[in-house]
């Protein structure tokens, strides 16, 4: 067991390493305006299972410099997925708008609200508040029923209130990411 | 009103001599030396005269074919310009600046003599500067096979020389002389026609010494005067026609032996402008010379971001090279590039315009690392052998440290316009993303059908209680049976007085601990008032009390069927419990 774990640590470090170094070769092609195949090497990082909010962005950056709009829009927007407080990607994203000649519709006030909780918490952490606060519904809600401890019923109703909050804006998150996904597929496909 | 005035006179007088080692020839008449077209007899002697300005050590060619008659010593003159200003406040002179900055000529002359005829040529002299060297041009003479020459004698006329087929951007000179007779001392020139070129770059040369002596391969002297001299540089593909060079002159005709006054005509100017051929190189920018290099030079390659660099490309040749302009270079994308500052240092020439011409441009790195401005790839066409020539600069490698932030006013709209890339952060598994996605949805879906399966199995349950008086009872039951526990065990083994005893603890216990009594206030009184508190109906309180009355007589007054009395008071004691529970909880 020890040996698996080992080769499995070297494997993963030996990984990362390599896709570092794709990441550098990537970015010198791209600086000698060798698009094409910093691309290509960014691909490669993909392949091999990594992925970094700089690498999205990066490969943005290329599509951006070949005029490629529509994916260099995908590629920022797969990066804010992963760092949504990038006030740079946002500025990437309305650029690609303004050259796909689509204007940015004005944002309801809750889906603002919604985006800057998003970028307040990471993913990571909004999905631990999620699954934590509904684990807690459910625990108040049994020691009430089995009559092991009266819990006044506003704290449940709280608690489930944030609960279900968290879920919906983390559930649209995935979904953006799944439709993304999706497009990812189509794209390759194409 | 206490204006200050000041006036800057300024008079310069600046006699740029080119930095080079000038050449020139005079053929000797009598004692004076006089301009020639470089040709010569046989045995004549002739005057070889180099110039310069700058300091350094004179190396003279080896002359081959020619005897040194005589040479002298580097005579130095001073021809140059001087500098003086005045700056006057108030009508008072406050400073008075003389600056004499006359330029010294250095001049070596050498009298030579051809030991051969036909074409010698005589190499290029050299100057060494430092680390410099600066080079003369060589120069062709011609000697004539003859010991002697004939004197023109024949009318004057006009011809022009330019090279009639050319490639687009390939340079030819246009030069229109008049040759005349020597012994035509009155020979005059007026009113030359203006000629018109269309779809040609023109570069005019000078001709002050326009009159020189000229000897023909068959040795006729003649005076040759150039009225017309310019360089041609086609733009445009197609053919050029230009109506001919027209000139007034006076001259000694010698078929009537008599001055005339005519207009010369020279042959038309016709130009056929050639497409360059095919396949044009890439780095081909319209560049056409025979002779052309290309070097780059940069101030420094270790620094710190956000700092200058100066990097000049500098392009020096024959040709075409005045119309050389900037192209599009390649700079890391991290570099910020500024227009290049254009150096001109190109001159029109006898046979074509040369010189050199410089870009520098202005670069500033944005971020630190190991950076390579790669090598410039430059092609030019060659008219004289028909092929296009690629020359490059050397590539520079630039270290950039990090040095002070460049904080742009504006972060986000600044470095929107630069298509910076991002350096990473840290990788992570796109894998795990997808299994943390996919599994969280399930997981709380999950966990809410729970809670709400779970809330309707109580709903459901609930439902079934419907009677709450049954409920209450129910629970009012337990709490007596509880209590009367050790009665009922006084029953079953027929032990009367501890039967009683435990009854009257049971009920007097219940009322301590329901209504949070201290057993010494334990009184009928004290029951009297906190099942009035209570709101306990008056039945129930009398009920328990005469309880608890009949539970103590009954110690001391037994009856005949003791089993049944005892069956009595249990069943009492219990109902009297559940009415004090039943009523406390209605409240």
């Amino acid at each position: 067991m020890k040996i698996l774990n080992t080769i499995l640590i070297l494997f993963i470090s030996v990984n990362s390493f390599s896709a570092e170094k794709l990441f550098e070769k990537a970015d010198s092609l791209f600086q000698l305006n060798n698009t094409d195949s910093a691309i290509l090497l960014y691909q490669e990082i993909l392949d091999k299972d990594m992925e970094s909010p700089e690498l999205y962005y990066n490969i943005g950056i290329c599509y951006f410099q070949k005029e490629k709009f529509n994916k260099s829009k995908f590629y920022f927007q797969k990066s804010l997925v992963l760092n949504p407080k990038s006030e740079i990607i946002k500025g990437r994203i309305s650029q690609c708008n303004l050259n796909l000649g689509k204007k940015s519709p004005p944002k309801i006030f809750y889906i603002s609200w919604k985006n800057k909780l998003l970028s307040f918490f990471s993913k990571n952490v909004s999905i631990i508040i999620s699954l934590t606060s509904i684990l807690s519904v459910f625990i108040l809600l049994l020691l009430n029923i089995f009559d092991i401890k009266r819990i006044p019923k506003k704290y449940i109703f709280l608690t489930a209130l944030i609960s279900l909050f968290f879920h919906f804006i983390i559930s649209s998150k995935i979904e953006k990411e799944s439709i993304l996904s999706l497009k990812d597929n189509t794209e390759s496909i194409k | 009103m206490k204006n200050i005035l000041t006036y800057i006179f300024c008079f310069c007088c600046l006699f740029s001599f080119s930095q080079e080692l000038n050449t020139n020839i005079y053929a000797i008449d009598g004692n004076s030396p006089i301009e020639c077209d470089n040709s010569f007899i046989k045995n004549e002697k002739f005057v070889l005269e180099y110039n310069w300005t700058e300091k350094g050590n004179f190396v003279a060619p080896k002359f081959k074919d020619l005897i040194i008659i005589q040479e002298s010593g580097i005579r130095k003159s001073s021809t140059g310009s001087s500098f003086s200003s005045l700056v006057i406040v108030n009508g008072k002179v406050v400073e008075n600046i003389n600056n004499s900055n006359k330029e010294i000529i250095k001049t070596k002359t050498y009298v030579l003599k051809p030991t051969k005829t036909g074409r010698i040529r005589i190499p290029a002299a050299e100057l060494n500067i430092d680390s410099k060297n600066i080079k003369s041009n060589s120069i062709n003479v011609y000697i004539c096979d003859c010991d002697e020459w004939e004197i023109y004698e024949e009318n004057p006329y006009l011809q022009t020389n330019f090279k009639s087929e050319l490639y687009i951007g390939e340079q030819t000179q246009l030069i229109a002389k008049i040759k005349y007779s020597p012994k035509d001392n009155r020979f005059k020139t007026k009113d030359k026609s203006q000629i018109i070129i269309n779809n040609v770059y023109r570069d005019p040369v000078s001709h002050k010494k326009n009159i020189k002596r000229s000897i023909s391969k068959d040795c006729i002297a003649s005076w040759t005067k150039t009225i017309h001299h310019e360089i041609l540089t086609p733009i445009k593909v197609g053919t050029v026609n230009t109506s001919p060079l027209e000139i007034q002159s006076t001259y000694f005709d010698f078929n009537i032996k008599k001055r005339k006054q005519s207009i010369l005509k020279s042959k038309e100017i016709n130009l056929q402008i050639k497409e360059l051929p095919e396949p044009i190189p890439k780095n081909f920018y319209g560049t056409v010379s025979k002779k052309f290099s290309i070097r780059s030079e940069i101030d420094r390659t270790s620094l710190k971001t956000s700092e200058a660099i100066s990097f000049k490309v500098i392009f020096r040749g024959e040709g075409n090279i005045n119309m050389l302009e900037p192209f599009e270079l390649e700079f890391p994308s991290s570099f910020e590039v500024f227009d290049p500052t254009i150096t001109d240092e190109t001159y029109v020439g006898n046979n074509n315009t040369g010189g050199t011409k410089t870009f520098e441009y202005t670069i500033i790195p944005r971020k630190k690392g190991d950076f390579t401005i790669p090598e410039i790839k430059f092609n030019y066409f060659n008219p004289k052998t028909e092929k296009y020539i690629e020359i490059n600069t050397k590539e520079h490698l630039i270290s950039v440290e990090q040095g002070k932030q460049y904080m742009p006013t504006d972060t986000t709209q600044n470095s929107l316009l630069n298509l910076d890339l991002l350096e990473n952060s840290e990788f992570s598994s796109i894998t795990r993303r997808q299994f943390i996605s996919k599994w969280y949805s399930f997981s709380y879906w999950i966990i809410f059908a729970i809670i709400i399966i779970s809330y309707l199995v109580y709903f459901i349950l609930s439902k079934r209680s419907v009677n709450p008086i049954e409920i209450r009872r129910r629970k009012s039951t337990k709490i007596a049976i509880k209590r009367l526990k050790n009665a009922r065990f006084c029953l079953k083994n027929r032990d009367f007085d501890q039967f009683f005893e435990e009854i009257e603890k049971s009920l007097w216990g219940y009322f301590a601990d329901k209504f949070k009594i201290n057993s010494s206030e334990l009184s009928k009184e004290t029951i009297d008032l906190y099942f009035d508190k209570r709101n306990i109906k008056t039945e129930t309180k009398n009920n328990f009390v005469s309880l608890l009355n009949i539970c103590e007589f009954a110690r001391y007054s037994p009856s005949k069927d003791r089993n049944l009395q005892m069956e009595r008071t249990l069943e009492e004691a219990k109902e009297i419990i559940i009415e004090v529970e039943s009523d406390i909880k209605k409240k």
